[in-house]
């Protein structure tokens, strides 16, 4: 290899680690932190390798507020009236309900199924979507109001 | 010659006596084809109805729960429109004692389309400004939810206006069927119709008087007069009345008969509407039904049969008494009472339930129902089949409306600047409408500040400019563009339009050259709100208010943005709900059910709802127009004690012509419209003429309010961004705020007002973010 070529050679090398180290400098500044209303905190250091501790138990439900407590009172007896094929009485008593809370999810799956039966499927669908809103962090209800959109949808054809 | 005059007489004897048979076979037989006659228009009148009976409407029926807030004043009086009676003792059926820090109740019957239930007693604490716990007093259960009956609030009257309870007679008490007996005609179940002793005994006494003192009329008879025939007093009607009761009396059976009497019989005013019936007298002079009714009471309304006003309760006492003891008396002298029960009946005194006269409640939404049901029923089926009609009428949040409306215009009429009060005919107007936001119940509608004064219905008939109040449906427009923490240029700006110049102008001085969106809606900015309207595209502004289902055709001109056409407010109400409903529009509702008198529904109406905006566009203009009332033209409300989440838009029309305030909780959405019928100026805005209306509603109907508010839902995402740029925050960015987006169009780049440009550094901060917030 001629004196030039190792020139170059040794140029493009010094060139490319200067730019690694850049890259690596610029790398381990101090982040410029964007704000996030969840800021992570510094990982900690690294624990002992110990036997783990059981996880905490998730903190209680917040206790229902009246309102919420008696529109499960109501939507329990809607839940009855559609038991006793009551399908009009039941969303009467379910409308209540939804007044004094609108986020009970029961309350709009049972809305739904009593339009179901009432064959008016549209409806039933509204209210199996808002279903599934309030039951999204629910996996066991939202199997059923999968089932219920599928009884919903054959029904509707 | 003598034997000749003998044969003469016997011919003439012979022939006067044939004449007189024959002329008394053919009177036999004239009664007979009259009677015959009578006896098929009785047959024909009794086997069809018998009765006009008016429809009955309903209010809602009213839930109580523990925790609930309670407004004391709108409770009693709610108990006492329900007919609840205040007693001192331990209460009965339909009464209730009030002491300290508890109300005992013994419930009526509750019975409503989907329900029935028998009344029972009650205990409810109350604590200072909530219900504390309600207690089945016959178990000692504490109840979760209790259930007070529909309230009566209206009647839909033929010609007649009589007002009348049916009853059978299996329902009417024993002792009350004597006392009338013993009133009237105590020989009723013996005689054929016309008591022959009663009628010689009636014309003694009469001779003896030397006038009428005594009617010898049998309750046939007096059926027969009632019924068929017109009052006036002659022989020929008094022949027709006893020819009738014989008839009546030999078709029908006694108890059939009598029963048909006690549903007839007049028993006093109303005002303009007689009572008819002991079912509604019963009812009207003791507050309960017929079969609850104790042996006084009873003597009490049979005394009431002869001259009914005369002994009223209500316009007489002493002589009410003094009647009614005469029943009582008569009563043991046919053997109905002993002597003991006799002495302990004359002592107690007669205590009616308190006059109620018939008002009409809530008379704009009478009317708006009226309408509803005009579709479906004539007004004759209306005014004689006895329907019983239940609405979604709250009849305290209907108090509070007409109430707040009224105090708040005479308020207004009193402060300087605004026009003096005029001739009634021009006197300053309101509009409130209440709904339930989720299932477009109509809670309340008040039309005017006077039904009798004006019937022209505000609420659901007037077309008026909405002005700021249409705002959010343009900002609505540009979230597909635009976020809460936009940029809008507040600059002034002329536009030109079909070449005219207009420059709109905001109404509060704000002087800012640059607003978030979310502060041009706080402050209604009339240039920021024009330019996102221009920058959004005014078809599409058209396009997604037009889906709002707004009766008036709206056009895509600049005015649109500030609301420069007309709506009618119960639709502007409508539109809002959709936002508070998480995006769904309801149908107003203000029929529940109507049945029919054996108790079979014939119509139901259940809410309706349609997706008109996705549940995150409606939480993005909740959370906006929370900020109106917490730091733009709706703040005043934190210092009028509206201290629990709201939202809401303030609105002012030109020349201050329309004052609006549109303003909703999760539970409750009410719209309040002050203005002049003729468009004149009112020098006040919204914030200053509707608001403070709406605020003491809310104040005054504590018990719809949960304090919650609208959970973010999937679709939503919240940043840190810079209140500046509209992007994301930087460490150095002096002041970061938290805003809620859309997440297909939330921020991505930092914020490029502050901290240095290092490329490498955005480039890895770039990534680090996007990991972050993945």
């Amino acid at each position: 290899m001629t004196s030039r070529t190792a020139f170059i050679t040794n140029s493009l090398r010094c060139a490319l680690a200067a730019l690694m180290a850049a890259l690596l400098l610029a790398a381990c500044q101090k982040p410029m932190v964007v704000y996030t209303p969840t800021d992570r905190p510094a990982a900690p250091p690294r624990p002992e390798i110990r036997v783990p501790e059981p996880p905490p138990p998730p903190p209680p439900p917040p206790p229902p507020t009246p309102h919420q407590a008696a529109a499960r009172q109501l939507t329990e007896e809607g839940r009855k009236l559609l038991g006793a094929d009551r399908a009009d009485d039941a969303i009467t008593v379910l409308e209540r309900a939804l007044s004094l809370d609108a986020e009970n999810g029961r309350n709009y799956y049972f809305l739904g199924e009593a339009w179901l039966r009432k064959q008016n499927f549209e409806q039933a669908r509204e209210f199996n979507r808002l279903a599934e809103l309030y039951f999204r962090d629910n996996p066991e209800w939202l199997r059923s109001v999968a089932r219920q959109r599928g009884r919903i949808d054959a029904g509707g054809k | 010659m003598a034997k000749k005059a003998t044969s003469f007489r016997r011919r003439l004897i012979k022939r006067l006596t044939v004449l007189l048979l024959a002329l008394t076979a053919a009177a036999i037989a004239g009664v007979a084809v009259y009677a015959h006659h009578l006896a098929v228009k009785i047959d024909g009148r009794f086997s069809s109805r018998r009765w006009q009976i008016p429809s009955t409407i309903y209010s809602d029926s009213t839930l109580l729960f523990p925790g609930q807030g309670r407004n004391h004043d709108l409770f009693l009086a709610k108990l006492e429109a329900l007919g609840y009676r205040r007693v001192n003792q331990s209460p009965a059926l339909g009464e209730y004692r009030l002491r300290p820090g508890r109300l005992e109740i013994f419930l009526h019957d509750l019975k409503t389309p989907s329900q029935t239930r028998s009344g029972f007693p009650v205990q409810i604490t109350l604590d200072p400004n909530r219900i504390g716990t309600i207690t089945d007093q016959r178990s000692g259960r504490a109840l979760q939810l209790l259930e007070l009956e529909p309230e009566k609030i209206g009647l839909f009257f033929g010609a007649a206006r009589e007002q009348r309870k049916l009853v059978a007679i299996a329902q009417v008490p024993r002792p009350l069927i004597q006392a009338v007996l013993a009133a009237e005609d105590n020989r009723f179940y013996h005689h054929h119709g016309v008591d022959p002793r009663g009628l010689l005994r009636a014309l003694w006494t009469n001779l003896r008087a030397g006038g009428i003192r005594q009617g010898g009329s049998t309750i046939t008879q007096q059926l027969s007069k009632n019924y068929f025939l017109t009052p006036e007093r002659t022989l020929s009607r008094k022949l027709r009345e006893l020819l009738m009761a014989l008839v009546i009396d030999a078709r029908y059976a006694k108890d059939e008969i009598l029963e048909i009497y006690l549903n007839e019989i007049y028993l006093g005013q109303k005002g303009s509407v007689s009572i008819n019936g002991i079912g509604e007298a019963a009812d009207f002079y003791f507050g309960k039904p017929v079969e609850a009714l104790s042996l006084t009471e009873g003597a009490a309304l049979a005394g009431l049969i002869k001259a009914p006003n005369l002994h009223s309760p209500y316009q007489d006492p002493d002589r009410c008494r003094n009647r009614r003891d005469s029943v009582l008396k008569a009563m043991a002298k046919n053997g109905w009472l002993t002597e003991e029960q006799l002495h302990a009946a004359l002592e107690k005194p007669v205590t009616p339930a308190g006059f109620r006269t018939y008002h009409r409640k809530a008379p704009y939404f009478m009317d708006y129902l009226s309408e509803q049901l005009g579709a479906l029923y004539s007004p004759e089926a209306l005014a004689s089949m006895g329907m019983s009609i239940y609405t979604t009428l709250d009849t305290q949040i209907q108090s509070a409306a007409e109430t707040a409306l009224l105090q708040g215009l005479a308020r207004l009429e009193k402060t300087p600047g605004l026009r003096a009060q005029r001739s009634p005919a021009n006197r300053l107007q309101g509009a409130v409408i209440v709904m339930q936001p989720k299932t477009g119940h109509i809670l309340a509608m008040v039309g005017g500040r006077d039904y009798a004064e004006s019937q022209f219905n505000r609420a659901s008939q007037a077309r008026r400019q909405p002005g700021s109040t249409f705002k959010p449906f343009v900002f609505l427009a540009g979230l597909e563009r635009f976020t809460p923490a936009s940029r809008l240029s507040n600059r002034p700006q002329v536009y030109e339009i079909d070449g005219q110049r207009w420059e709109p102008q905001n109404f509060e001085r704000e002087t800012a050259p640059e607003l978030s969106l979310r502060q041009a809606l706080a402050h209604s900015a009339n240039r920021a709100t024009v330019y996102l309207a221009m920058q959004t595209g005014l078809d599409a502004v058209v396009a997604t208010a037009e889906h709002f289902q707004f009766s008036t055709r709206l056009r895509p001109l600049p005015a649109i943005a500030l609301g420069a056409f007309e709506v009618i407010p119960l639709e502007l109400a409508r539109a809002y709900c959709t936002f508070a409903a998480g995006g769904l529009e309801p149908y107003p509702l203000s029929l529940k059910a109507v049945v029919n008198e054996a108790g079979e529904v014939l119509e139901r109406r259940h809410m309706n709802i349609e997706r008109v905006i996705s549940p995150a566009a409606a939480f993005i203009m909740n959370s906006l127009l929370a900020s109106v009332v917490t730091e733009g033209t709706a703040a005043s409300l934190a210092q009028r004690g509206i201290r629990f989440p709201a939202a809401g838009k303030t609105g002012t029309t030109n020349n201050s012509r329309d004052a609006w305030f549109v303003g909703y909780t999760p539970d409750l959405l009410a719209l309040v419209w002050v203005g002049f019928d003729d468009g004149a100026g009112m020098h006040a805005s919204g914030a200053s003429a509707a608001l403070p209306i709406w605020a003491e509603l809310l104040k005054a109907v504590p018990q719809t309010v949960s304090g919650t508010w609208f959970s973010p839902p999937p679709g939503v995402v919240q940043r840190m961004v810079c209140s500046q740029s509209g992007q994301l925050a930087l460490k150095a960015c002096p002041s970061p705020m938290a805003e809620y987006f859309m997440e297909n169009n939330a921020p991505a780049a930092p914020c490029p007002l502050h901290g240095r440009r290092n490329p490498f550094r955005e480039f890895f901060d770039d990534v680090q973010n996007r990991l972050h917030h993945k």
